[in-house]
């Protein structure tokens, strides 16, 4: 026998039996998965509602620094639950006394 | 501030006007729903129906499922069944011509669907309609839901204060059942509590089925009854006689349980053994796999 084919039976047996894969009880992959599948139906905020939303939060952020509008990223995580938004801050306008990373979280 | 206090204002109203309701004794109505079909809407019906007529409630559970109405069978009554409560709206007969009395308890009735006709035979304005007319009569009102979430599912929720939702521990019914209740609360129904049906202690102690806690952390709303897998259910509609006349199976005692906490009652929940059992078992629990 083929000495690669010998390895490859072995790494192959150690697949098939993959110990997770037959250990993991149904019902705990059953609540992940509804998790995620939830975490989608979830999201039921129309486009129009987000648009105004990123209107809204530009005019109020423009007061105090300048914005790089067109990489603006706003996103609806965990079902509903959080919403993520990604700002690009060019500069902070002077006077104000705030102090702004430009970072995602 | 302003909005804190305007918001326990409002929840204090809404309990003041709660217990208004429970001194004048006014009726509920009730709408038992699921999204999925086949998770034991009409059976949970029937058996929570025959429940609080044995608490001595006066009780009409109606069939809101027009075209596919399997009430009046699972219950027994449909010999009797003569109009319905189409035929109620539309004027061809008197309500109380349309309500079929259960002889086996005192003050149950059956409002039975029109099994000819299509679910656009009615509007929202008229199950309303309906709905105020049994509130002169009855001090339970239990509406069978159509599955889906269509029109047959608006007009049988339209009218309801209430609601409870049947689901089974299975993907996709918990999946239906989260869409239904999101519905529902846009709808302003409440309270909306759970039915978790059909649990099999011995799949969930295997770890292979959802346990009840996954199920309502997930769904996030009050439990109000956990039935178990029951051959007597399947027993009781081939007879056409509701588990809760005079079965002392385990799903019958689930839905007493559930009757006596729509009245309001602290009835301890079953204690159904789903641990995992020895050692090996709960080595496993510990590990969360």
């Amino acid at each position: 026998m083929n000495l690669n084919v010998f390895f490859q039976k072995i790494i192959n047996s150690f697949s098939k039996k993959d110990p997770k894969e037959k250990s993991t009880p149904s019902a705990k992959k059953a609540r992940e998965r509804l998790q995620i599948i939830l975490a989608h139906d979830r999201t039921d905020i129309s486009p129009e509602l987000l648009l105004t939303l990123r209107h809204e939060m530009v005019k109020v952020l423009k007061k105090y620094m300048e914005i790089d509008e067109a990489r603006i990223e706003i996103e609806i995580e965990d079902g509903g639950m959080a919403l993520a938004v990604n700002i690009p801050v060019i500069h902070v306008k002077r006077g104000s006394s705030l102090k702004l990373k430009r970072s995602k979280e | 501030m302003g909005e804190r206090v305007s918001a326990e204002n409002s929840q204090k109203t809404e309990l003041q006007i709660e217990q208004q309701k429970i001194e004048k004794n006014e009726s509920h109505v009730i709408v038992v729903t699921s999204g999925k079909g086949g998770v034991g809407k009409t059976t949970s019906t029937s058996n929570i129906a025959v429940a609080l007529a044995k608490l001595g409630k006066r009780v009409v559970a109606v069939d809101a499922d027009i075209g596919l109405r399997n009430l009046d069978v699972i219950m027994g009554l449909e010999n009797r069944v003569v109009y319905n409560f189409v035929d109620v709206l539309e004027g061809n007969c008197r309500l109380n011509q349309a309500l079929v009395r259960d002889k086996r308890v005192d003050s149950l009735y059956l409002l039975p669907a029109a099994q000819t006709r299509t679910k656009d035979a009615v509007n929202q304005s008229q199950m309303i309609k309906l709905c105020g007319m049994l509130r002169e009569e009855f001090d339970y009102i239990l509406l069978d839901c159509p599955a889906g979430i269509e029109g047959g599912f608006k007009n049988a929720a339209v009218g309801a204060d209430e609601a409870l939702i049947v689901v089974t521990p299975e993907v996709p019914s918990v999946r239906d059942a989260d869409r239904i209740i999101g519905m529902l609360e846009s709808m302003g129904k409440s309270p909306i509590r759970l039915i978790v049906n059909r649990l099999r202690p011995d799949m969930v102690r295997g770890g292979d089925m959802l346990d009840v806690p996954d199920i309502i952390e997930i769904l996030a709303i009050t439990l109000i009854g956990i039935v178990p897998e029951d051959d007597n259910v399947i027993k009781a509609a081939n007879r056409g006689e509701p588990m809760a006349f005079a079965s002392k199976s385990p799903a019958a005692r689930a839905y007493m349980n559930i009757a006596g906490r729509i009245l309001g009652n602290d009835v301890p929940f079953i204690n159904f053994d789903t641990r995992p059992r020895g050692l090996l078992g709960n080595i496993r629990k510990i590990l969360g796999f």
